[in-house]
């Protein structure tokens, strides 16, 4: 936008106009910086505080902007205060995050995968009822069924999956199967491959299984990151499901979101240990920034990938 | 769920090829199938199989349970009981007092999307640094919103907390019985904190496709920068807009993640100061998983249904409208 008004001006007066552009581009960067400001200035509060001793909050009486002493009191109680590291046998919340990547990633790459050949099936071959299944996937899609999300436990329960060990299938099952949203999201993809590649193939003698694993998984590979990118941040955040469908009497069973809160619930009720919440706060999410700032062009891309399109 | 629709155009041309396809293909009516073609029909069977049981049986199964009484949710006990579960949730005050918070912390959306897109705006303003700012915009919408709640719970915390440390205050903000409702905009806070990160991005990438001659040319005609925002720019983004507008308020009627953290259940039972933390969602699950009463809270999860439904539904005949027009 700037160019344009930049050259629209300098046809008209190009000295008169360059003063307020300048000023112009000194406000927009306010602006943003004041927004990064606002963004990062919550990460700063509970940087300081998990570093901050909870001897130096005895006394206090308001917010410690800096402590006297950096000391990782915090971060080791994620070690030795942990009220279940006997029972768990590592820490909680590193066995939290274990399982919620198994959890997430076991589901994520067989639905994905899945849903991919669905996706090839419909948009490279033709077979009985092709456009009325279709029409039933999408339909499918369209209905927004996140409102039963609780109540939905009514029928876990009665096939027995709630108790012990069988919390965890609800949160792994319905997820292990292709996805109506997901068919949807990848065929348009397949579709703008063109039947030539898949022609040529099978000239060669290729079959069905082959062209999917050799050509089709390699050629989709961008609309799977934006899908798996999508799935991966769902499961890791993922607190409701978990916290409706696991079994929490079990602290081995927990994810990640879960262990995160009990761990802080169960402390913070008697001691006040401040460094505590906060420093497991931040080891809940850390990794997955970390993640994201080493890989923030998939995940860019990922999430616009589709939508930026119209 | 979000990318769901927004290919909805693109997969709507796919359609009609595919259907072309089909026109062309029936005439030589007897067509003999091969195995590779009985295998597709097979393998596409399994998105609408898996939907089936895994969100089919639990949604008619809380249907079937709004009008009945059951044992800790035992379907061998059902029993029917004169549409009385329907009728204590319209007479019951938490109930209606639930949609109250909901519909208060769904403005938060509209908030949402104003940042996001005036954020987009200044970052497609072509300054320098700009994919440096786009990258930690971002950061929020990987973060759990339970953390970001257990952050901002820190930072709202009475006797230490940073804001009443900066107002050298002792403001209850959380847990105030005279004034309840600041606790719904310290909710209100976090979710206008956290979310616009999702739209910045999307209203980064629509404004880069639209067409710059478009701009060229309204230049030519006169039109300033407001000018040029109305009927070049707003125009030009109009299906993204649309698009996140559905998604947000799917998202913005299911508040819980963060209401959980920031009102917990008290003693008394309720959520928060005057219960004023209770959103829909934040019922359902207290009355069904909690109390264990999942007849009472299917016919709320229906209501909260059918309201977002009825919503999502005029968003899209809007949509369909606009992108019809051009």
């Amino acid at each position: 936008m700037d160019t344009v008004m930049t050259k629209n001006a300098d046809v008209t007066a190009p000295a008169k106009r360059k003063k307020p552009i300048y000023v112009g581009r000194i406000i927009i960067y306010a602006i943003l910086i004041v927004y990064t400001l606002w963004l990062l200035a919550p990460f700063a509060v509970i940087i300081v505080t998990s570093f901050t001793t909870t001897k130096e909050y005895m006394g206090a009486t308001s917010y410690i902007w800096w402590p006297e002493q950096f000391s990782l009191e915090g971060y080791v109680k994620l070690f030795s205060d942990d009220p279940y590291i006997y029972y768990v046998g590592i820490p909680t919340l590193l066995n939290g995050m274990l399982n919620t990547m198994w959890i997430t990633l076991v589901p994520l790459c067989s639905g994905l995968l899945q849903s991919l050949l669905v996706a090839y099936c419909y948009s490279k071959y033709d077979f009985p009822c092709k456009n009325t299944l279709f029409m039933i996937t999408v339909t499918l899609m369209f209905v927004p069924l996140g409102a039963f999300g609780f109540v939905g436990y009514m029928f876990y329960q009665n096939i027995g999956w709630t108790e012990g060990y069988a919390s965890w299938l609800p949160l792994v099952i319905p997820g292990l199967f292709a996805s109506a949203g997901t068919v949807f999201f990848l065929r348009p993809y397949l579709d703008g491959i063109g039947k030539e590649i898949i022609e040529a193939a099978e000239i060669d003698g290729m079959g069905f299984w082959q062209i999917f694993f050799a050509i089709v998984i390699p050629l989709s590979k961008p609309a799977l990151i934006a899908q798996f990118i999508f799935g991966f941040v769902g499961g890791y955040n993922n607190y409701a499901g978990a916290l409706v469908y696991l079994d929490t009497a079990d602290p081995s069973m927990w994810t990640l979101q879960i262990a995160m809160n009990k761990l802080i619930a169960y402390l913070s009720e008697s001691d006040k240990e401040y460094n505590f919440n906060c420093a497991t706060a931040l080891m809940a999410m850390v990794p997955l920034i970390v993640v994201y700032l080493f890989c923030q062009r998939f995940f860019i891309e990922g999430i616009t990938f589709g939508g930026g399109k119209e | 769920m979000r990318t769901e629709n927004d290919v909805k155009t693109a997969a709507g041309a796919a359609e009609w090829d595919a259907g072309g396809d089909a026109a062309r293909a029936i005439p030589p009516k007897k067509k003999k199938w091969k195995p590779v073609q009985w295998m597709c029909f097979g393998i596409v069977f399994i998105p609408i199989v898996s939907f089936i049981i895994f969100s089919g049986f639990p949604v008619a199964i809380s249907f079937i349970s709004m009008f009945t009484e059951m044992d800790n949710n035992d379907l061998t006990t059902m029993e029917w009981n004169q549409f009385r579960n329907i009728v204590e949730v319209f007479h019951d005050d938490r109930f209606w007092k639930s949609w109250r918070t909901t519909f208060w912390l769904a403005t938060a959306q509209v908030v949402t999307l104003l940042i996001a897109l005036a954020i987009s705006v200044l970052l497609n303003s072509k300054i320098k640094g700009s994919n440096f700012f786009q990258v930690v915009f971002f950061i929020p919408y990987i973060c759990s919103s339970v953390a970001i709640a257990i952050m901002w719970k820190w930072i709202f915390s009475t006797d230490l907390g940073v804001i009443n440390t900066i107002l050298g205050k002792n403001i209850e903000w959380l847990n105030s019985v005279e004034h309840p409702s600041r606790l719904v905009w310290c909710v209100y806070l976090t979710i206008v904190w956290q979310a616009p990160a999702y739209g910045i991005v999307m209203f980064k990438a629509a404004l880069k496709n639209v067409n710059p001659s478009l701009y060229e040319a309204a230049a030519l005609d006169g039109a300033n920068g407001w000018a040029k925002f109305w009927y070049v720019t707003l125009p030009g983004i109009k299906g993204v807009t649309l698009f996140l507008l559905l998604a947000s308020i799917t998202n913005g009627l299911a508040v819980f993640d963060a209401v959980t953290i920031l009102a917990p259940v008290q003693w008394t039972g309720v959520a928060g100061p005057d219960d004023i933390g209770l959103t829909v969602n934040y019922y359902i699950y207290l009355k069904g998983v909690q109390n264990r009463d999942m007849e009472y809270a299917s016919v709320i999860s229906w209501v909260l249904f059918v309201v977002t439904f009825l919503i999502s539904f005029f968003v899209i005949r809007a949509r369909n409208k606009a992108t019809a027009e051009d």
